[in-house]
């Protein structure tokens, strides 16, 4: 085999990849003729050296498979088409059943946030012992119970806000799920 | 030869080899097959792999004939996958020597 048949075979089992991954592998393999050809030998002599185009082929797709199973799990699924049906049935779902107490969650995490924050800034006008207007304003605390209460709200503001994070967190993994499993839905 | 079996021993004499200096592709392929028989054209896939893996870097390097040559170095990385598999090789042939030789408490 000469070195463009050997080439081209090689190219030709490659299909799959990438356009540029494919001429990066196949540089490689001109290299090693050119310099193969440099020692003395003919193309055909380095063609069998290196091995059956397909089996190199075979190896390539073995090292590639492990190296992006991702990329290439997340091609096939891109690849078939979306079922039309499930597709329609879902957005309508979705809209009626799915949205409104997904913003339901968005609004109490939101509400986590405002409280968190409004507790913390609470405690630090408490530690701070800033003149406050409030109703009873008369009572002014003293200086350990303002210290004491400011700190204590101001953890608390903070307790508060950690909450909202990680409930957040879980609604944000929650929406994944859904989302994937949708996916899967629609394009089985 | 079992072929996920040559595979591993290759990783394993392609890691050895860049461990002593840094060699290009066709360098790599000419001594090992100098002494075991490989599909030469399977050795370019490892390499493209060890360096996805972050076992080796590569750069060019011009010759005084031809094109310039892709170079391998290995990287800290390599090296520690090298001496773990150096490990786990010594322990499975000092394995299959003693069972070969019969030099071992036969469990009946």
């Amino acid at each position: 085999m000469t070195k463009a048949e050997y080439l081209n075979k090689l190219k030709s089992y490659l299909h799959y990849l990438p356009e540029s991954e494919v001429r990066e592998i196949l540089l490689d393999y001109e290299e090693h003729f050119i310099i193969g050809k440099e020692k003395g030998k003919t193309e055909d002599e380095i063609s069998k050296e290196l091995g059956d185009p397909r089996e190199v082929a075979e190896s390539i797709r073995s090292t590639y498979d492990f190296s992006t199973k991702n990329d290439a799990k997340a091609n096939t699924q891109t690849n078939r088409s979306p079922n039309a049906i499930i597709l329609i049935l879902l957005i309508v779902l979705n809209v009626i059943f799915v949205f409104g107490p997904f913003m339901g969650l968005v609004g109490i995490l939101i509400g986590f946030y405002a409280a968190g924050f409004g507790i913390a800034i609470g405690g630090f006008g408490l530690l701070l012992r800033l003149p406050v207007n409030f109703v009873l304003s008369t009572y002014i605390p003293g200086v350990v119970t303002s210290t004491a209460f400011g700190i204590g709200l101001i953890a608390m503001g903070f307790l508060v806000v950690i909450l909202g994070i990680i409930l957040s967190k879980l609604l944000y993994k929650l929406c994944v799920l859904y989302i994937q499993w949708n996916k899967k839905l629609v394009y089985s | 030869m079992n072929i996920q079996f040559k595979k591993g021993v290759l990783e394993l004499c392609v890691l050895s080899l860049l461990s002593r200096r840094d060699y290009y592709g066709y360098e790599l392929v000419e001594n090992i097959s100098r002494f075991i028989e490989i599909s030469e054209g399977t050795i370019y896939p490892l390499l493209r792999r060890f360096r996805s893996d972050g076992y080796v870097t590569t750069y060019l390097e011009e010759s005084q004939e031809g094109p310039p040559r892709k170079y391998y170095k290995l990287s800290k990385k390599g090296r520690e996958a090298l001496d773990e598999l150096e490990i786990e090789w010594e322990s499975f042939v000092d394995g299959v020597n003693d069972l070969l030789r019969g030099d071992f408490d036969d469990k009946s």
